[in-house]
């Protein structure tokens, strides 16, 4: 072997040293190297999010760009958690801290010093605060010691319980609140907004180093909700519902008020309610708003709706003659009309003024199934009405086939079919509206951070179920029935002519079979004034006791033991329709009666 | 003669060589030295840019904690509790003391608030002025 095998020899042991180094190197670079920086960025990385603040509700503003009254807001807080065995005994005494932490955050001193009195405890919540004052104290660690601060956020609901049921609640989750009911849920998407976030790296504190910071995105906050709520409106109409129903001692009520030529939602109220910020304490019955999401027979309210139907398709006339022998026809019976006025004969306007059923029930067979199956679903019944609310119903309308000889009578005069409250405001809107069906809405436009709008909600036109001639003719029929003559003369609205129907529905309770006896829905529809129409304004009683008198003639607290929607509800319809004609400064149509005085 | 020159030569390129070095770890120093004053006031900066930042954000979260606490204290129901504290009472205008005005400011003919008035003055004929009855 010579020299040069030997040189060989090392030169091919130098060769595979060298492979196997480039080999480890390229395996610690290439395949490890991706772990190991994720281990240190792991282990150095920074990133905070920073939670975006939601939207703000806001009612109708006096003008289009004038912002209202805040119905909802979120403020960010202060969490104050007691730390009892923290609490640094050399600076200050317990009594001390206990007196300072109760003054700052104005809670009982009994309280603080109970939970400041628990040794082993190390959290014990003492409640929140947005008081930038009592902040100040609580991190004076001369004034306080043992209490540990968290910030977060919560919705705030400065009108109390006004509009509960159409605002809806968000979930308590200080990290991701959700809008769980109305309007805070319908458009949680929009008031949420966006996070943002801070990614660096951070010191061996686990405190953010700044130099090193990666990137910052501010957090954006959600869009603000202007609604079509007038909340002067909204406050007299919970304030005179509420009225009737302690009044009337119902188990429930509910009020709409709509813009007749827009369909926009003016109010909305709704009784058993509820505290929007305390909502975990509510019946969860009481959380249902009613005006959208109840299915109930109307009663005789649905007679306007028969009328416009009949008169559409010209059948019949105001004028035209019926006759009023429930068993004319023999096959089948009709519910008589008991407690209203009677005549052998009757013309179709005096059936709508007296609510009889007998002609409506007759108008109904006379109409046939089909076309009236036809014009109830014209009206939007048996459909959603499309309101932005969630929780709304469809009612029940039953297809025409389905329909027996009993039905063709009944369904005309408001049984055997099921509406919601807002369905059958919407209808007698396109009744006021010249026969134009509008699709309700509560939110009119959103507004982003810099106050741009950014969404801005037109009426929308859903159909024309009768022309507006009919439309016309029905609404002299209804002005009526708040006169004298009529099922609710307590309707009448001074200096303004009022167009309406009562109905007084006999209503079905879980174990009755039938109509449960004594049992009853009084409600009131009516369009004001009648012969230009601003509002249309639908009240309701759900099972009223008993009625005291409205009336100032007779003595304050006489009981009238009646629970008709001429009665129950009329009475408060006037009061709202007064308030809210006054309020918009809709000029008297009828001026001779404010000069009478 | 050649030799001097060589020398000559071989001592100004030491001492340019020298002086080279001496420049370039000056420059150094230099360099080192606007760095670290650079890095200080950098330092300085970050920190007052946090120091703002955390203000702005106490800033903006005051600011809506007062809206909100401005939004509570002027609800119709608070403020109504207030005009009750003082005696006072506030009502809508009566349809009478209502004047509607068209778009040229005049009053809408056949108001009932302008019929009063017209008939009042018809009968009267009393025209004030500067508060006075002439």
């Amino acid at each position: 072997m010579g020299a040069r095998g030997e040189i060989a020899r090392y030169a091919v042991v130098c060769a595979a040293l060298a492979g196997l180094a480039a080999a480890i190197a390229y395996r610690l670079t290439a395949v490890h190297l991706g772990y190991a920086t994720l281990e240190v960025s792991n282990h150095t990385g920074f990133s905070r999010p920073l939670q975006a603040l939601r939207g703000t509700i806001y009612s109708r503003g006096a003008s289009d760009r004038a912002r209202g009254y805040v119905y909802a807001a979120s403020v960010p807080v202060w969490e104050y958690h007691a730390d009892p065995a923290s609490v640094t005994l050399r600076r200050h005494s317990r009594e001390t801290v206990v007196s300072n932490v109760a003054s700052a955050l104005e809670l009982p001193l009994a309280d603080v010093r109970k939970a400041f009195g628990n040794w082993k405890s190390r959290y014990v919540p003492l409640g929140t605060s947005s008081s930038d004052d009592a902040y100040r104290v609580m991190t004076n660690p001369r004034l306080v010691s043992g209490v540990s601060i968290e910030e977060k956020q919560v919705r705030r609901y400065p009108q109390g319980r006004h509009l509960a049921h159409v605002l809806g609640f968000v979930t308590k989750d200080p990290t991701n609140a959700l809008g769980a009911a109305g309007v805070e849920m319908r458009y949680e998407g929009d008031l949420k907004g966006m996070p943002g976030i801070i990614r660096g790296e951070k010191d061996a504190l686990g405190r953010e180093i700044r130099e090193k910071r990666i990137v910052r995105k501010d957090p954006v906050t959600g869009c603000s909700v202007h609604l079509t709520i007038d909340h002067n409106i909204q406050c007299d109409v919970e304030r005179e519902l509420y009225a009737g129903y302690t009044n009337c001692r119902a188990r429930a009520a509910w009020a709409i008020v709509l813009e007749a030529k827009t369909g926009a939602v003016l109010a909305m109220a709704s009784l058993p309610d509820f505290d929007p910020e305390d909502f975990n304490r509510a019946d969860p019955l009481a959380r249902k708003n009613r005006a959208v999401g109840e299915n109930l027979e109307p009663g005789s309210v649905m007679k306007t709706i028969t009328a416009c139907a009949a008169l559409n398709e010209k059948i019949v006339g105001p004028d035209t003659m019926m006759n009023t022998d429930r068993f004319e026809d023999g096959y089948y019976k009709l519910p008589g009309d008991a407690g209203h006025k009677w005549e052998p004969f009757m013309s179709v306007c005096d059936g709508l003024v007296h609510s009889s059923n007998i002609v409506y029930g007759k108008l109904g067979v006379k109409l046939g199934p089909a076309k009236l199956w036809k014009y109830f679903k014209a009206f939007g019944f048996g459909r959603k009405t499309g309101i932005d609310l969630p929780g709304e119903e469809i009612g029940i309308l039953p297809e025409p086939k389905k329909w027996d000889k009993a039905s063709q009578s009944r369904a005309p005069i408001g049984q055997f079919v099921a509406v919601t409250p807002i369905q059958m405001a919407v209808a007698y809107a396109a009744i006021a509206n010249g026969g134009c069906l509008m699709k309700p809405y509560v939110v009119e436009r959103m507004e982003d951070a810099r106050g741009e709008v950014v969404y801005r909600r037109e009426p929308q036109e859903v159909g024309r179920p009768i022309t507006a001639e009919t439309a016309r003719k029905v609404r002299e029929m209804m002005q009526g029935v708040a006169t004298r003559q009529g099922t609710a003369r307590r309707a009448a609205v001074k200096g303004f002519t009022v167009a309406g129907k009562t109905g007084t529905a006999q209503i079905s309770l879980p174990g009755w079979k039938g109509y449960t006896d004594g049992e009853y829905n009084a409600t009131f529809i009516g369009i004001a004034p009648a012969i230009d129409p601003e509002v249309v304004i639908l009240v309701t009683y759900h099972r009223p006791r008993y009625c005291r008198s409205f009336d100032r003639s007779k003595a304050e607290g006489v009981p009238i033991f009646n629970h008709q929607g001429g009665v129950c509800a009329a009475p408060v319809f006037s009061r709202i329709a007064a308030s809210v004609l006054s309020y918009l400064e809709v000029e008297p149509d009828k001026p001779e009666e404010l000069e009478e005085k | 003669m050649k030799r001097k020159i060589k020398r000559v030569k071989k001592e100004s390129r030491q001492t340019t060589g020298t002086v080279g070095v001496a420049s370039l770890i000056v420059t150094a120093l230099i360099m080192t030295m606007l760095y670290f004053s650079v890095d200080a006031s950098c330092s300085a900066v970050t920190k007052k840019i946090g120091v703002c930042e955390k203000r702005l954000s106490a800033l903006n979260a005051e600011l809506v904690r007062e809206n909100a606490r401005w939004d509570e204290m002027k609800t119709p129901e608070r403020l109504a509790v207030q005009l009750r504290r003082f005696g006072l009472e506030m009502s809508r205008p009566r349809e009478d003391q209502l004047v509607r005005m068209d778009a040229a400011g005049r009053p809408v003919p056949g108001q009932l608030a302008v019929a009063r008035m017209t008939r009042g003055k018809n009968r009267t004929e009393v025209v004030v002025r500067n508060g006075r009855k002439r």
